[in-house]
Parts: C-alpha cells; structure tokens; sequence
C-alpha cells in the first residue's frame, strides 16, 4: 500500500472507532467493533496491531479473528528472503519447510525442520513492512492534540515516541532473539515455557526457534476446572515474576502470542513472540511494589513519592493528592481483597472516573509516557482471567512469586520527594482556595470560595453566560488552566474583568 | 396522588364472609358503598357477590397447630389432608361461607434435607465439599448463605496461600473454625466429630473448657 492509500487506511480506522466510541446502544457498538475489525484485518502492520491492542482487551471480541486470521504470503515469495538472509540455499540448511499457518502483525510462521531433524519455527518478517510501519509512524505523527490531550497539557509526542520505538524494537528480530534468550534464563516458573532460539540462523528479519505444539487461549477456556486455574495461576505469576523480579515484561500479551498444553492433567503455557518487551529500572519496580503494599496497608510512606519515583509528574500530581488513597484502592483492589477476586466485578476505569471526574486527565497526563504499555500488559491479563472465568486471590500468588528480599526492598522509605508540608513551608507556597467575586455597580453580588484545584476546572464551573463574557473579551479559560499546570497554583490573579457595570475577579489566595 | 388498593374477593356470601374473616381471623371490616370491605393490615379485600370459589391462602410458620386451631372453629372443614411436596406443605380448607381456605407452609433447606451447593471457584475434593455443607447446618438459617460463601472464599484462599489449587479436608476445615464465632467452637467440634473428622487437629476443647 502507498502512503496516501495507508492514510485513507487509517483515517478510516479512525473514524470507526469514533463509532464505537459514540455507540448508544449494544447492538450499534458490535456493529461498529466488526467493521472496524473487518477493516484491521485488510492491513498489516500498524492497523494490525491496533487490532491485536484490542483484542487483548475485548474478550470474545470481533478483534479476536486478528490474532489468528489473515492471509500468509505464500512460501516462493518467502524462500529467497531466507536464501538471502542465510546467505545459502534454503534446503542446505532445512530438511522440510510448510506453508505459513500463522501469519501476523509484521511477520509469518512456517513449520520447517533442520537437516539434524530438529522440529523449528521460522518467524519471517514481511518484505515490505518496514517502510509500510514508518509511513504509518509519520501518518500517526500527524494527528492533531485535541480535547482533554490539550488542555490537561498530556505529552503526546513523548507516547507517540514510545509506541514507534516499540514498533521499531519489534522489527529487529536480532533484538527479539536476545530478548527471548534473556527472559528464558530469567524468569523460571513451573507451567511456563518458553521456546529455545537457534542462534546460528537468526537474522535480522529471520528467527529461529524450536517448534512447540500447543492450543490457543479459546480452547483453554473447554478444559478442566483445575487446568484453568492452573493456567490462571501461571499468567499471573508470570506477570508478577518478570515485572517485580527481572524487570522485564512481555508487552504483547495478546492471545495469538500464546500456546497452552496438558500433559497428565498438569497443563503449561508457552510464551511466544518476545519483540516488544518492556523493561523496567529495579527503582520502578519497587516503587510499583510500595504503592501495591501502601494499598494493604502493609509498609508505611508517601504514595506520592511512589508515584513520582515511578516515573508520575509529582507536581502535576500533587493537584489529586487528596485523593490517592482512593485512587490506590480502586487500581489495586486485586491486591486487597482477601479472598477469591472476580475480576468482573472490578471497573478501574469507571471507578477511578468516577472519583476524580475531570482531573482524571491529570493522573493520566501525569503518568510517564512508557506507563501505557504497562497498563495495556496488565488489561491483557485481565482480560485472559476472565476468559478463563478465574477468580484467584491475588496476594498469595504475589506473595509466592516474589522474594522475600524484593518485599523487603519495597518497604524500606523511597526517595523522597517534596512533601505538602514542604510545599507550603516554600516561600511561594502553593495556594489553597480560589476565590470568586463579582460585583455590580460597586456592590458585591457573589462571593465564593472554593477548593484551589477548581482553578484547574474553570470551564466547568464558570457558567455559560460568564463564559460567553469572557470569550467575547479575548480571555481563554483554557490557556488559564494549562498555565496553571505548568506553574502551578502559585497565589494570583487569575481574572479582573470590568464588563459595564459588572466587575469579575478569579484569585488564588 | 393518594390511593389503597383492594383485591376484588368474589364469595357467594359476601356479609358472612366478611364475619367470618372478623371473627376469626382478625381482620377489621366495614360496609361502605354497598359492599363489604376486609382489611388486616397487610391485606385488604373487597368482597363482592360471586358464584366462582375464591380462594384465600394463609402461610403459617406451623401448619400442624394452625390447621387444628382453625379446624375448631364450626365454619370450617378439612378438604385435604396436610399434603407434602418438595417446597411446601399445604391443605385445603372450605369455609361454609363458600369460599376456600389454603394452609400453606414453605420448607426451608433443613426441612427439604436439602444441602445447598457451595459456590465454588476452585475444584474441591468430594467428599470435603459434602462435610462442609453438613457442618454448615450449625449456623443459623439467617446467616447460612453469608457463612456458605465466606467458608468457601477462605477455603479458597488458605488453598492458594498453601500453593495448592484444590481444596481439601484441612484447608476446609481451618476456614470452617476461622469463619465460625467462638461460641459456636464447640458445636462445630461436635459436627466435626459427627462427620469423622479428626476434629482435634483443628480445635482444642480445652480453650473453651477453661472458659466455662
């Protein structure tokens, strides 16, 4: 596909998940979410992996057919990318190769076996799909900050350089190779396998690595009541482990990247497809592991300080201070709840929506741009728990996955950042109240006082009479807040307006 | 908007039955509007001249000893026996007024002998499953479906916290005496017993021995 078709692609993209997003009713959405789905599935790359994004959050969704379905190329236009990588005939090397069964986001799988009997999988990277994913990068660079991005001052340049860095990464199959050798010397775990690489004939856009038989997460969810649980338990330990112990994490935790056995009622799981990892610093890690203690209630120290050695803006933060402790109880229920958790029962989202209202957009863009890829990791989990209708309790599986010296590790006091008190102890103290007053004709006809963080809310509260005033005046509410997130709520004049006889005055004190 | 509302009881002999229902079933009445009207509280009837036979059904919490007591009265007579089924007991009775009287009394899950199946998430050993659902029958029928799901997620958890993913005899039994109130211990030793259970290994009587 050219540049300009690959545009129209995505742009269309774009437009069916607006759909989705605007659907009233059920029957709408799935409409919207199989044509959007139909619509992935015509394109590699980029809209691929949208696709494989959602159907790692979707359970049974129309997305899921992305991770299994779309058409392979066909073996002659594939040997002589493995002639020309091997640097030799391809039957010098291979006994027998198959037609790919499993063709992905960037690359195909073909069955084959080596000259020594050796049973392999050969990863094989489309020809063209290296500049197709920079045409896209570019295109995606193109989208314009709207909304909630703009005016909460959300750093979109700096997730769009994560996501091409990702997309970059996993187009390096040398990359993925020593990924894949190193998370397997890592992370051990009973029910977890993760195939072998054949060093000598990975290439840059070639990997090689042993053939492992095995089902999909779909027919995991038929088996024994047992099996599932077992299945369960190895997904999250193989979450808990890599994140908290080697701080490496798989980041494509979509279903098409996994494969399920059972041998003797006992069954394992097999990790596939290590391009897109996510490593994190031993220091975020255990900043991770604190806010999950603090939840429990299980160490003491500043959730704050937590959040900004793990990456979060704390000054931007601090503007929700009040409420982390709730936060934290909404996004770490898992962790609290002592007893058989159902996942289904948990909404994060509309939880956390409801308790911060707007300024949800300041936890977000206050969040490290790299924290997204994460959270998408963790959505995948969760959405695999439910397929397989798990409820397991959390801690005790966290606990068992851990040492104890990470725990430990964990409550030891962080680094500290700038307290409240501290704050308000600097001479520029931050404010604590906003005040309105307007007045007619010298006479005070409304006086409020309100919370200082409600600066950050003018548009919301200002009534849309006053609103009108004050555009038609040239003033902008929402350059006045995205100032504030840059300065802070530092005590000021905000507004002193005289409209006729009216008078309007905005203050932090 | 404020209004009452009636069910319309057709009976053939509407002034009787409404003395009927004071007399002996201790409902208040009154003639307004050329009709008789019976209301005790709860229920309010409306009862108007009918050939159809009308049925009134009463839920006793004793159908034996509400049955003879009403059986004593001169207006009544057994049409059935106290009839059994799986939900409920029940006997039909004609008042000479013309209308039906139904005696009704539901079962709960003691009377059925039924045990109620315990919501699990965990695969759990038989015969554990089945103890504790009979040991459950200590705890009072109000707070047995609370006890039901709180011993099974403890269960569930103690299962994991061990490393394990089935739960069997002994990790049931540790969240049976943890759910269970002191008070109770020494009864649900004796369930345990009753159950062949080595109950020991879990409680100590002496603990509540000294107590007393």
């Amino acid at each position: 596909m050219n540049f300009l078709k690959r545009l129209a692609h995505l742009v269309r993209i774009n437009w069916y998940m607006w759909r989705i997003r605007k659907a009233k009713t059920d029957v709408t959405m799935a409409v919207a979410r199989h044509a959007l789905a139909a619509h992935l599935a015509n394109g590699r790359g980029l809209p691929m992996k949208i696709g494989q994004m959602l159907a790692g959050m979707q359970d049974n969704s129309a997305y899921m057919q992305l991770t299994q379905t779309i058409t392979p190329w066909k073996l002659e236009e594939i040997l002589p990318v493995l002639e020309k990588a091997w640097g030799t005939p391809v039957f010098d090397v291979l006994d027998t190769i198959e037609e790919s069964q499993a063709a992905a986001s960037l690359g195909q799988v073909h069955r084959a076996r080596l000259k020594d009997g050796t049973e392999v999988a050969i990863k094989v990277q489309y020809p063209d799909i290296r500049h197709a994913i920079e045409a896209e990068m570019r295109i995606a660079g193109l989208m314009p900050k709207r909304g909630p991005v703009k005016r909460w001052d959300f750093d979109l340049d700096a997730y769009k350089a994560t996501l091409k860095k990702n997309m970059l990464n996993e187009l390096d199959y040398m990359h993925e190779m020593r990924q894949q050798k190193h998370f397997k010397d890592v992370v051990h775990l009973e029910g977890l396998s993760v195939p072998s690489i054949v060093d000598n004939l990975c290439h840059d856009n070639v990997l090689v690595q042993s053939w492992i038989e095995g089902v999909r997460l779909s027919e995991v969810m038929s088996w024994g009541q047992l099996q599932r649980m077992q299945i369960a338990r190895a997904l999250m330990q193989t979450m808990f482990l890599s994140m908290f112990e080697a701080g490496l994490v798989h980041g494509d935790p979509h279903p098409g990247n996994m494969l399920f056995q059972c041998f003797d009622e006992k069954a394992n799981m097999v990790l596939l497809d290590f391009g897109c990892m996510i490593t994190i610093s031993e220091e975020r890690r255990i900043a991770l592991l604190k806010l999950i203690l603090l939840s429990r209630k299980e160490c003491e120290g500043s959730a704050l300080d937590a959040f900004a050695t793990l990456g979060f803006n704390p000054e931007k933060l601090a503007l929700i201070e009040d409420r982390l402790p709730l936060l934290m109880r909404i996004l770490f229920k898992p962790f609290i709840v002592d007893a058989p958790f159902d996942l289904k029962s948990w909404h994060p989202g509309q939880e956390s929506e409801a308790l911060l209202a707007e300024k949800r957009w300041v936890f977000r863009a206050a969040g490290p741009a790299n924290l997204f890829l994460l959270m998408r990791v963790f959505q995948g989990l969760v959405q695999q728990l439910i397929s397989l209708d798990s409820k397991l309790p959390w801690w005790p599986i966290l606990k068992q996955s851990l040492s104890k010296q990470v725990f430990e590790q964990s409550k030891k006091p962080n680094k500290k950042h700038v307290s409240p008190e501290e704050r308000e102890q600097q001479p520029e103290g931050w404010a604590k109240s906003l005040h309105v007053r307007i007045s007619e004709s010298g006479k005070e006809n409304v006086y409020l006082e309100l919370a200082a963080t409600s600066a950050l809310e003018l548009s919301e509260i200002m009534p849309e009479q006053a609103k009108k005033t004050l555009q038609n005046k040239g003033i902008s509410l929402a350059a006045i807040e995205k100032n504030l997130l840059s300065t802070g709520l530092v005590p000021q004049e905000l507004i002193n307006l005289r409209d006729g006889e009216k008078e309007y005055v905005l203050w932090l004190e | 908007m404020f209004y009452a509302i009636a069910v319309t009881f057709p009976t053939p002999q509407p002034e009787q039955s409404a003395q009927f229902l004071k007399n002996r079933l201790d409902f208040n009445i009154k003639y307004e509007d050329h009709s008789w009207w019976a209301e005790n509280g709860s229920t309010s009837l409306h009862l108007t001249q009918g050939t159809s036979s009308s049925v009134l059904e009463i839920q006793c919490s004793d159908i034996v000893s509400d049955s003879s007591q009403l059986l004593a009265f001169p207006e009544l007579e057994a049409l059935t026996e106290i009839i059994s089924n799986y939900h409920q007991l029940y006997q039909e009775l004609q008042c000479d007024c013309g209308f039906k009287l139904y005696l009704t009394k539901i079962l709960n899950e003691d009377e059925r002998d039924e045990l109620i199946p315990l919501t699990t998430t965990l695969p759990w050993d038989g015969t554990t499953k089945e103890q504790v659902q009979r040991i459950l029958r200590i705890t009072p029928l109000a707070f047995r479906d609370s006890a039901r799901k709180k011993v099974t997620e403890r269960a569930e958890y103690i299962t994991v916290e061990g490393g394990g993913l089935t739960v069997g005899p002994a990790q049931a039994m540790k969240a049976l005496v943890e759910v269970t109130l002191k008070f109770q211990h020494p009864t649900l030793y004796k369930a345990m017993l009753k159950e062949n259970i080595d109950a020991l290994q879990y409680l100590n009587p002496k603990s509540w021995e000294e107590e007393v």
